[in-house]
């Protein structure tokens, strides 16, 4: 017996060994951090996630890229472009040194493909809208998806042939989109009006190239016409990469390797030698690795015990956030914990139905409700004492001085008084007949404890009846997305350095106007802005739209702007700059041992 | 015995696929789309329809065979949420950190708490049953995640004994499987105690006794082979519950296993994930029971294999 | 004859104040019925104070260790931990009650109609039994907790939905051990005299049950029930660190023990956050466990584990 129990614990040990992969020791890679939140997808096409985007922008290069300090887009595997005299043509030229980690040369034929990939409906990609400013493409898109419907009806033995003959239609129809490669290094785009921002879009993750004869072995073609790629090839061994770095190894919900890559253009600028990015999904167990010396760069701190870290934080980072919560201490110590705000706001959304779900009429359609809402909200109050992390209280949509040029706009502010006189103008004398304001969110954070709050300045200012409904948030973004709700909470991180990456949002058409806000006036503005003449025209007839969203339609009641937080030594980590994007730029980041 | 096997080997497929289709109907009750993202975008119907068609889940009884056939040929499916990965790519990443934490863990469960419940069961009312008693204690009334992340905090940040966490060296090993094996040892160090006190002051050991035999001898080589068999029947439902409910270690110790997958899939609707991990974890269960089960009739030579 | 036949030979009054007096002499067990009588009280008597204190916001004060006026303190939005304490266990206590009041019926139940019905019926039974024990049980709590939340939602409001479902999905998969036990018992019950006597007499199957079989099962049930409640409880205190337990603002033991988790870090202290919970929680577990051991040696010696 005794000889049994030995021979099965020493074969249980052993086992136990082998599996826990025991046997290889790694070295530390230069620079490790955790990029909070896992990894969705490593398709540049498909990804909106800013973890995914972070780590794309590392492993491949645009046309254009973000400057590590202003993010602005400054060209990267493209020469400058020339832009044509009436703003729509741009011509770039790949730069002829640019290569992919296998040598191959970087071709216009690499990005035409993987635009037209990110545009083609198989794939699923998300910003594939941005493509639609170029000539011709969302009229492709359209009629793609109609013959895909069309084939999908039809019985299955027809299909096939109707299927080849629908795509070698696409194919011909494709050279007629405003997307032309002219030679192996120059690709010529046609925008269907001036649009400003551009550069900035071919900055952005659905813009970047994929190596194309790696890709194209995982293409698949449906029956019904729609192409898609087997996701394989997202696969560190199964592609190449221009950036700065490759990846070398990735697995599933652990960790990522990188190494710089020898193939790129610009590698003497970039300073590392390996990464590793590791993914940490418990926020308190990530700090506790950064104390222990394991990480060297958290991307965000969302433990409960953060706002202490603020309090006790004197940042010598440029753009850093100290002293402005009126709860820092006298001598602040930690150099390493920097608060700085982000390009994104926390908002709430009212229903601008006619109707509440109920069926009863919803108060919230007279934008003078809206307004007295709006007013009877005292957010210096939240950010101080529910929020604490230094976030500043937010009267307009877009957070202030985050885009070059854009004129400062006014919101409403905090007054009780004004908020029951417009009550009254909307004929609300009498507040007992006034529905229950139910404000919705997703469980979690501290979406209840800032509805708690709300709600409390709500029912003392004005008088309502208030209650709270927190679900979880897949069930969440059902009702959010299709009215269900009196108040929800929402937020919004804009993609592009525009104005219109917030506005556009209450278009009418828009499908992330999760209010139904539908406002003729509103749409009428935002067109008008863009037939501006020259870009600072433009822009002053956008700060034009914001004042009256903020002012007068309020479909939504902004509550207070982002604030990210790092926490890095200073000291040791250099060129990892605070920008309010986030497009943190690891190649020119340098670690001192 | 080999009839009692060869049945129970019979019953296993079965249990598998009631197992699969209870599970099934389940996930598709769950209300909430899988599809959806929690980010800042909405959904397109379009794109939605696109993708119930590549992956043949455009209707549940499709998806239900589908899905089935592919089991049949060991195919996992894919995984809705994380798209470049297929759910057999994750179960072959997760599943031997989850079967080696959990096994190191029912190993110190059953060593440890077999060692402590003989010690105090022979050394009654002294400091080694008082120190039975206390681990007993800790075990089955403090909620593990609390254990974990104080010894994280202890151990590892403040005394920098252990990595924080992770997975990939032995090091690492340490902590979760520790935390993880202490309500088991628990419950085994109780099982074994009563079982050895009812055993020490039976007739079943006077003969061996009165044959002058040692009296470590008597404890270890007769008194424990009875004592043990309810551990060794407890070691069925431990094995199911340390490898499924691993993942609060998992999420504590930032150990990639497959039970906090299954958990996150669930809270993303990733339904082919979710069927993936019940099913690999139902398999596992019910292979570890007939092993069980063969142990159990092997070492009783009371108990003969046709009865119970 | 008649009257013989209806006073079950087993259930003998002097043998009942035999066992009785036998967990009467555990002191262990009797200590802890008494805390426990002691915490339960308190959780209860307190709960006109402690229901709306506990949502009472200072955000001024939070984190406050503890102080004559706030006697175990208060949390990160400056509520009071005392009320929240004592509602959580109301809550606690109650979803493990609850559970382990289902588990009874349906194992009781299952296992009286296996063991009574016999042959094949009973096979049946006890196979799908030995099904589910092969399940991960606690996946399937999640997922049964996904799948009906919402539809109770309508019908008893977010908060009350929310503690429903969480005892219903519990109970639904802990009743298996009751079921193989009481099946155990009624087998073994079955083939006594008395039993068959009454059957003779012209019983019927329902009778025996209730006034022959029911208070012989009432040992065994009680030490399983007892024993279920703690379990319950810990199951509730893991879905609530993943975050899909008890969701605040409602306070449980489980969510209280895991938010105050925060409080173990190097930056801050709030050592109260986490103490008081899960001294709470672990001494009321523990004294359930007492209990349930000393109902088990009291009531059936010969069972070990």
């Amino acid at each position: 017996m005794a000889k049994y129990v030995v021979t099965v614990v020493v074969a249980a040990l052993a086992l136990t060994w082998l599996l826990a992969g025991a046997a290889v020791k790694h070295p530390r890679a230069d620079f490790v951090f955790v990029n909070r939140g896992t990894i969705a997808t490593l398709d540049p096409a498909a990804m909106s996630w800013m973890q995914d985007i972070r780590l794309a922008l590392t492993v491949w290069e645009g046309l254009y890229s973000y400057h590590p300090v202003t993010t602005e887009p400054i060209p990267a595997s493209s020469l400058p472009a020339e832009i044509s005299s009436d703003g729509r043509t741009y011509t770039f030229r790949i730069r002829p040194e640019a290569r992919w980690s296998n040598g191959d040369p970087v071709t216009a034929h690499d990005f035409a493909y993987a635009w037209r990939r990110a545009v083609e409906p198989g794939t699923s990609a998300d910003y594939a809208f941005f493509f639609n400013l170029i000539e011709g493409v969302e009229a492709y898109v359209a009629w793609r998806y109609e013959n895909v419907e069309r084939i999908s009806r039809l019985p299955a033995d027809q299909r096939i042939v109707e299927r080849d003959m629908h795509l070698r239609e696409a194919d011909a129809r494709w050279q007629s989109v405003g997307m032309g490669v002219i030679d192996e290094k120059t690709l010529r785009v046609t925008l269907k009006r001036p649009v400003a921002y551009f550069l900035d879009l071919c900055a952005f993750s659905t813009f970047l190239p994929v190596h194309r004869q790696s890709v194209e072995r995982f293409k698949v073609v449906g029956d019904t016409g729609l192409i898609y790629y087997d996701e394989q090839w997202t696969k560190p061994y199964n592609t190449h990469f221009n950036g700065p770095f490759v990846m070398t190894e990735w697995l599933f919900r652990r960790s990522i390797k990188l190494e710089r890559n020898p193939h790129y253009w610009d590698r003497q600028a970039v300073k590392l030698n390996t990464i590793q990015m590791l993914d940490v999904e418990d926020a308190n167990t990530a700090w506790l690795m950064y104390s222990a010396g394991a990480v060297d760069w958290l991307s965000s701190l969302d433990m409960d015990y953060a706002p202490e870290l603020i309090r006790r934080s004197i940042s010598p980072m440029p753009g850093a956030l100290n002293g402005a919560s009126s709860r820092h201490v006298a001598t602040p110590t930690r150099r390493d914990i920097h608060a700085f705000p982000a390009f994104g706001t926390y908002f709430y959304n009212f229903n601008c139905e006619p109707k509440l779900p109920d069926g009863t009429d919803n108060p919230w359609y007279d934008r003078r409700v809206r307004q007295a809402f709006a007013l009877a909200v005292d957010k210096q109050q939240l950010v101080d004492r529910v929020i604490r992390r230094g976030n500043l209280p937010a009267d307009t949509f877009i957070p202030p001085r985050s885009i070059p040029n854009y004129p400062a706009v006014e919101g409403l502010s905090y007054d009780p008084v004004r908020a029951r006189e417009l009550l009254a103008e909307a004929g609300w004398t009498d507040m007992s007949n006034f529905p229950v304001v139910e404000v919705l969110f997703n469980t979690g954070f501290n979406h209840g404890q800032i509805a708690e709050a709300i709600c409390k300045m709500w029912e003392t200012n004005l008088g309502v009846k208030t209650a709270i409904r927190g679900i979880e948030v897949k069930l969440f973004r059902e009702d959010k997305k299709n009215a269900r709700y009196v108040v929800c909470r929402a937020s919004w991180y804009g993609d592009y350095g525009d104005p219109t990456t917030f506005l556009e949002m209450f278009q009418s058409e828009n499908g992330n106007n999760d209010s139904h806000f539908r406002d003729r006036t509103y749409d009428g503005m935002l067109d008008e802005a863009e037939r501006q003449p020259t870009p600072e025209m433009r822009l002053a007839k956008l700060a034009e739209v914001e004042r009256y969203l903020v002012n007068d339609a309020l479909p939504l009641l902004p509550l207070y702007y982002y604030v990210n937080i790092f926490a890095l030594d200073p000291d040791r980590v250099a060129n990892l700059h605070l920008t309010p994007r986030m497009m943190t730029m690891l190649k020119y980041v340098e670690v001192s041992p | 015995m080999i009839r009692r096997i060869g049945s129970r080997l019979v019953q296993a497929p079965l249990i598998l696929w009631a197992v699969y289709t209870i599970t099934f109907v389940m996930v598709v009750s769950v209300p909430g789309n899988p599809f959806e993202h929690e980010g800042g975008r909405n959904l397109s119907p379009v794109i939605e329809m696109g993708l119930r068609q590549r992956y043949g889940m455009e209707d549940n009884w499709q998806f239900y065979w589908r899905y089935l056939t592919g089991l049949l040929h060991g195919d996992l499916g894919q995984s809705l949420h994380y798209r470049d990965w297929t759910c057999n790519q994750i179960v072959r990443h997760s599943l031997p950190v989850s079967a080696a934490l959990g096994s190191l863990a029912l190993l110190i469960a059953l060593f440890a708490g077999v060692g402590l419940g003989v010690i105090g069961a022979v050394r009654r009312h002294t400091v080694w049953d008082y120190l039975t008693l206390g681990v007993a204690v800790v075990g089955i009334s403090v909620p593990t995640f609390v254990i974990g992340a104080g010894l994280l905090i202890l151990l590892a940040v403040w005394v920098r004994l252990f990595p924080p966490g992770g997975w990939g060296t032995p090091a690492q090993l340490v902590l979760p499987a520790v935390t993880l094996a202490l309500p088991f040892m628990a419950y085994i160090a109780r099982l074994t105690r009563l079982g050895m006190i009812d055993v020490l002051s039976s007739d079943f050991l006077r003969t061996a006794r009165a044959k002058g035999l040692s009296e470590s001898q008597v404890v270890l080589k007769h008194a424990l082979r009875v004592a043990f068999l309810p551990v060794l029947s407890f070691l069925g439902p431990a094995a199911a519950a340390v490898l499924t409910g691993s993942f609060v270690i998992e999420k504590v110790f930032n150990v990639p296993g497959l039970g906090l997958h299954f958990v996150n899939g669930v809270i993303n609707r990733d339904q082919m994930l979710i069927l993936a991990a019940v099913t690999v974890y139902a398999g596992l269960i019910v292979l570890f029971n007939l092993l069980v089960d063969i142990a159990y009739t092997w070492l009783d030579p009371r108990i003969s294999a046709e009865a119970i | 004859m008649t009257r013989t036949a209806t006073t079950p030979a087993l259930y003998d009054v002097a043998h009942e104040a035999r066992r009785w007096s036998a967990f009467r002499r555990n002191r262990l067990a009797i200590a802890s019925l008494v805390f426990l009588a002691a915490i339960v009280a308190a959780c209860v008597l307190a709960a006109a104070w402690s229901i709306p204190a506990s949502n009472d916001q200072h955000l001024d004060d939070a984190r406050t260790p503890p102080t004559w006026l706030q006697p175990l303190g208060t949390d990160k939005l400056g509520r009071p931990l005392w009320a929240r304490c004592l509602l959580g266990g109301l809550i606690s206590l109650g979803v493990g009650l609850a559970a382990a009041a289902i588990s009874v019926i349906i194992g009781t139940g299952w296992g009286a109609f296996a063991g009574l019905t016999g042959g094949r019926v009973d096979a049946i039974m006890m196979r799908l039994v030995d099904i589910l024990y092969g399940l991960p049980y606690i996946l399937l709590v999640i997922l049964i907790k996904f799948a009906f939340e919402r539809r109770l939602e309508g019908v008893f409001g977010a908060a009350a939905a929310n503690v429903i479902i969480l005892f219903l999905a519990i109970g639904a998969v802990s009743w298996l051990t009751m079921a193989r036990v009481v099946r155990g018992q009624v087998l073994s019950l079955k083939a006594q005299p008395f039993v068959e006597a009454a059957r003779a007499g012209g019983v019927s199957g329902a009778g025996i049950f209730w006034r022959h079989l029911l208070p012989n099962l009432i040992g065994p049930i009680l030490v399983y029930a007892t024993l279920t409640v703690p379990q319950a409880m810990l199951q509730e205190s893991f879905l609530s660190f993943l975050g899909i337990g008890i969701h605040p603002p409602l306070p449980s033991w489980g969510n209280l023990a895991a938010d105050g988790l925060e409080a173990i870090n190097n930056v801050q202290s709030a050592w109260w956050l986490i103490v008081f919970p899960c001294t709470l929680l672990s001494a009321t577990l523990l004294s359930l466990n007492f209990i349930g051991d000393g109902l088990r040696d009291a009531f059936d010696p010969s069972q070990s584990g």
